[in-house]
């Protein structure tokens, strides 16, 4: 059982009052007289002197058949025409993709049409009668529900003027689904949409009672830069654009390319694309730079994918000191990682003071562990990361050789051991030794460990509990993976660009060992109509306190550097990030709005943008698609003032029987 | 025998009667005057029915045209030489006239607001039932001072006490003890209907006399009835009508719960213009029946306001209504 009106419960009010009528029942003040005789007779003049007094009997039974009359009429639920003040919530649903940052409609006066497209709801929204509610959410990667069941308009306006644009990927379903749970929840809501019409949306899987669409931005042209890239060649750079264009007319611009830092263009080329062309600019020659910006310098709409950043992939490489002999395979493997190997012999080579900035980490294979006790050795060792790798030809001062009980491989999940199974690896002789202080095992051969990872000193330490040589690990796909992240880990491989990213999305970052802090620093942000504020973005933490590796890509496309600092504040190191909009936001292959499917039929049945404003102020109902919208809003039912006039009749009543004989 | 019989009614003889005896003005007005025997004033003797009213005394009242079959000896000789006609002589009766008293002691009577019922001596001079004994003492006294009998009645739903008539100046004590005595409380709330206590035989006197009936008339029924019993009983009956203020004009307002002082009923009465007028109209016609009754038995109906003073109300308003008239 439900209760469709819990609101009427304040009639409920009218029992304690019907209480404290009996309660404080006007006894009449008693006066003690010598006689009622002729008041007696008084009383009768006065009833056969009044010929309706006759009826006073009859009074009580008029009201109680009054009352039930009014019961019945109110049950029969009358409503009349009206203007009613109808409590069913709106749900606005703003499209704030970065489409929504092209031009707005011609004539609308607004900067864009996502301002166009606030105005006109918030005008509308001021235009409500006061009692209804408003939800709004905000479309993005995830919807974002800033406002529910809000009745202050100037809370609604301050949030639908908050709302900024979304570069990243939109989630129309989501936030039509997230809208959708709003509807269910009242009867006879609304949902009003704000979008430019590059919102694939079927408003038919919303269950609410109307809706009305708020156009904005207009149907215009859009050339895009929809890749661009440099090469970086010995001593002089080449890059390839593409460009395309979207649009009813040719497209007339000139391509330039800037170097970072400088103000003028290294290249331009001037181009004139017909609708739909797609096409690829090439240069060559260019000066090296840090990196390269690229702009369309032409008369579109939409100028979020007007420029493109890049810079050339060249990775820095690591620097390993590979104490010992070594060997191909592993020398091969590094090579791979991107590490450059220095060979040192301990017998002959005494590290010095300045061999410990040449290096970024150190690998001991089949060296003497005597002939590293020395002092300085020792110094070196204790500055730098290490990895020794252990053979069971010559164990290290208390291990022994062992082999493995099966083949079965037991991996802990590590930064070294990611993606590597040892499945089909066999590993004939394995060390059992004491790695030192502070090591874990991380992989499991056969019931002995065989890898080991640690720190000692802040320095991350790697033990290889078996020589590559006794295995056949190093002809199995594994053993690159596993050198290249074990370089990777210890630090020294290649630490390259981040690359691209779409704004507002997720990135893995491979953070350097030490990285105590982190940030995102703009280095330049895309020419967009919105004020781009010189921006520098704390980087996320995880729970424990540590920066992640997971970051999430800056709001705002343009180019950006990820900043890692160490302990003491140093800066460690700095990578660039190439931040663009979602790309399927410049693609204006289809006719606005064509996407946007209304219940009952017919794609555009909504006012314009700009007629909007003088409509909402009138607070006349646009009729969109097939709306059951009359069930609420249209009328005004009477049941509350039927039930107001019963109990008045009731208390009527009360006073009739009270008088009594003194009516 | 008679002071024997009263000594058994009034129990404490002598004991005062303060409140009910008149003051010294009162007293010497009161000397001078006498109880009307039939309430007619000099002079306006009206036809045969009062002719029993005259007597042979030595007064001489009045000529009448001779008719035939009058007594001869009455026939006035020296008028007949002179005049040729005859007429009769009338003389006024001289004969002693007993003088009953018939005091309300009903609650109606006895009622005092706030409850005060039973002490007499809280209440107030406008009191119904001490203003109907004074008026009592009063009349009592001239009437003893005029050389008539005085005998004193008080009921309420029966006869609750009775003074047997007393001759004489000095027997003034007498009547005030009683009436003294009237005034003390008594448990019983009285009748609807005043035939309960006086149309039972042995209420009214045996002989024919002059009866005054102090009462607020407040009864349901009887009222014609009784006053035919009393004609019946060859009764002259003042039938004064006691009333307090509030009666005559209640200046009550409001909604209000009326308490009747004698069936302790309770009746809600909203009080206003319309209900003041109907009790005027009521009050009006209960005097009319009451008037028109005495009227068609030739009696005297005399309506006290108790706010009126005594005095004003015995020496004056009673003279002038021929209730009390001056000794010869």
């Amino acid at each position: 059982m439900l209760l469709q009106s819990a609101a009427s419960a304040v009639f409920a009010l009218a029992l304690p009052a019907i209480l404290l009528l009996y309660l404080l029942k006007r006894r009449y003040p008693e006066t003690e007289i010598a006689s009622h005789l002729l008041w007696r007779r008084a009383l009768r003049e006065m009833e056969a002197n009044r010929p309706w007094q006759r009826l006073r009997r009859s009074l009580l039974l008029l009201l109680q058949l009054l009352v039930a009359a009014c019961l019945v009429f109110a049950l029969m639920r009358p409503v009349i025409p009206g203007q009613a003040a109808s409590e069913a919530p709106v749900v606005i649903v703003v499209d704030r993709s970065a489409s929504m940052t092209a031009a707005a409609s011609r004539g609308s006066g607004a900067a864009g049409a996502l301002e166009e497209a606030i105005r006109s709801v918030a005008d509308a929204v001021d235009g409500l009668p006061s009692p209804r509610p408003v939800s709004v959410i905000a479309a993005g990667t995830e919807p974002e529900l800033l406002l529910r069941d809000e009745t202050d308009r100037r809370e609604v306006r301050r949030a639908l003027e908050s709302i900024r644009p979304h570069f990243g990927r939109t989630d129309e379903e989501a936030a039509l689904t997230l809208a959708d749970a709003l509807v269910r929840d009242a009867a006879g809501a609304e949902l009003w949409l704000a979008t430019d019409g590059r919102f694939r949306a079927d408003l038919t899987a919303v269950n609410a009672a109307g809706f009305r669409l708020f156009k904005a931005g207009r149907d215009g042209a859009n050339t895009s830069l929809a890749a661009f890239g440099l090469q970086a060649g010995a001593d002089a750079f080449g890059a390839s654009a593409t460009l395309i264009h979207y649009g009813a007319r040719p497209a007339e611009g000139t391509l330039a390319l800037v170097p970072a830092g400088a103000s003028e263009p290294a290249a331009e080329r001037p181009f004139r694309l017909e609708p739909g062309e797609q096409r690829v600019f090439t240069f060559e020659g260019l000066p090296p730079a840090d990196h390269y910006r690229a702009e369309i310098r032409t008369a579109d709409d939409y100028d979020a994918d007007n420029a493109a950043f890049a810079f050339p992939a060249v990775p820095e490489r690591g620097r390993a000191l590979l104490v010992g002999e070594g060997s191909l395979f592993l020398n091969a493997a590094l090579g791979l990682a991107g590490v450059d190997i220095a060979r040192a012999d301990p017998a002959s080579f005494e590290p010095d003071a300045g061999t410990a900035g040449d290096v970024d980490w150190i690998v001991i294979y089949g060296a003497d562990e005597r002939a590293l006790d020395t002092a300085a050795w020792r110094g070196l060792l204790d500055s730098r990361p290490v990895w020794r790798i252990w053979s069971a030809a010559s164990p290290p001062p208390g291990g022994e050789a062992t082999e493995p009980e099966d083949s079965r491989s037991d991996i802990r999940p590590h930064p070294v051991t990611a993606h590597v199974t040892l499945a089909d690896t066999h590993i004939a002789r394995i060390v059992r030794a004491d790695p030192g202080p502070g090591m874990e095992p991380i992989a499991i051969y056969g019931g002995v460990p065989v890898l080991y990872a640690g720190s000692a000193n802040g320095l991350p330490r790697l033990v290889m509990a078996f020589d590559p040589a006794d295995s056949d690990l190093p002809l199995r796909a594994d053993f690159p993976i596993l050198a290249a992240q074990a370089a990777e880990w210890l630090g020294g491989a290649a630490v390259g660009h981040l690359g691209r990213a779409e704004a507002d999305g997720r990135i893995e970052i491979g953070l350097r060992s030490g990285t105590v802090r982190a940030e995102w620093q703009a280095v330049e942000t895309a020419p967009a109509r919105q004020a781009a504020e010189a921006v520098v973005i704390e980087a996320e933490r995880t729970a424990e306190g540590a920066v992640s590796a997971a970051q999430s890509v800056p709001g705002i496309p343009g180019l950006y550097r990820f900043v890692e600092y160490g302990a003491d504040n140093a800066e460690l190191g700095s990578r660039l990030l190439a931040v663009h909009a979602a790309p399927g936001e410049g693609m204006w292959t289809e006719v606005p709005f064509a996407g946007i499917v209304l219940p009952g039929g017919g794609g555009e049945s909504a006012e314009q943008p700009g007629e909007s404003g003088a409509n909402g102020a009138s607070g006349a109902t646009q009729e969109t698609a097939g709306a059951n919208n009359a069930g609420t809003s249209g009328w005004i039912g009477l049941a509350p003032y039927i039930a107001v006039l019963i109990l008045l009749l009731l208390a009527a009543e009360w006073e009739v029987y009270r008088r009594g004989a003194a009516f | 025998m008679s002071a024997d019989r009263n000594t058994a009614a009034d129990g404490r003889a002598g004991a005062g009667g303060a409140l009910v005896r008149p003051g010294e003005t009162l007293l010497r007005g009161l000397e001078r005057l006498a109880v009307s025997a039939s309430g007619r004033t000099r002079g306006t003797q009206q036809g045969k029915r009062r002719s029993g009213a005259l007597g042979s005394s030595l007064e001489f009242a009045d000529y009448r045209a001779y008719v035939p079959g009058d007594d001869i000896r009455r026939l006035d000789w020296n008028v007949w030489g002179r005049t040729g006609r005859a007429y009769i002589r009338q003389y006024w009766d001289e004969q002693e006239t007993d003088v009953t008293f018939y005091l309300d002691v009903s609650r109606s009577m006895r009622f005092a607001p706030g409850g005060a019922d039973s002490d007499p001596a809280t209440w107030p001079d406008t009191h119904k039932l001490l203003y109907a004994a004074r008026i009592a003492a009063c009349a009592g006294y001239a009437a003893l001072c005029g050389d008539d009998r005085a005998a004193a009645v008080r009921f309420a739903s029966g006869i609750e006490g009775r003074l047997h008539p007393v001759r004489g100046r000095g027997a003034a004590h007498r009547l005030f003890a009683f009436l003294e005595q009237s005034l003390g409380p008594a448990a019983d709330p009285g009748a609807e209907d005043l035939r309960t206590p006086l149309a039972v035989p042995g209420a009214l006197p045996a002989g024919p006399g002059v009866s005054w009936l102090l009462t607020d008339g407040l009864y349901a029924s009887g009222i014609e009835e009784t006053l035919g019993a009393f004609a019946a009983a060859r009764q002259h009956l003042v039938f004064v009508h006691v009333l307090g203020p509030d009666e005559w004009r209640p200046a009550l307002r409001g909604e209000l719960r009326l308490i009747d002082a004698e069936s302790a009923a309770a009746k809600d009465v909203a009080v206003h213009e319309q209900a003041l007028r109907a009790y005027g109209e009521a009050l009006r016609e209960h005097v009319g029946a009451i008037r028109r009754r005495c009227a068609e038995l030739g009696f005297v109906y005399f309506a006290v306001d108790t706010s009126v003073p005594l005095e004003e109300t015995v020496l004056v308003r009673m003279v002038r209504h021929g209730l009390l008239q001056r000794q010869r």
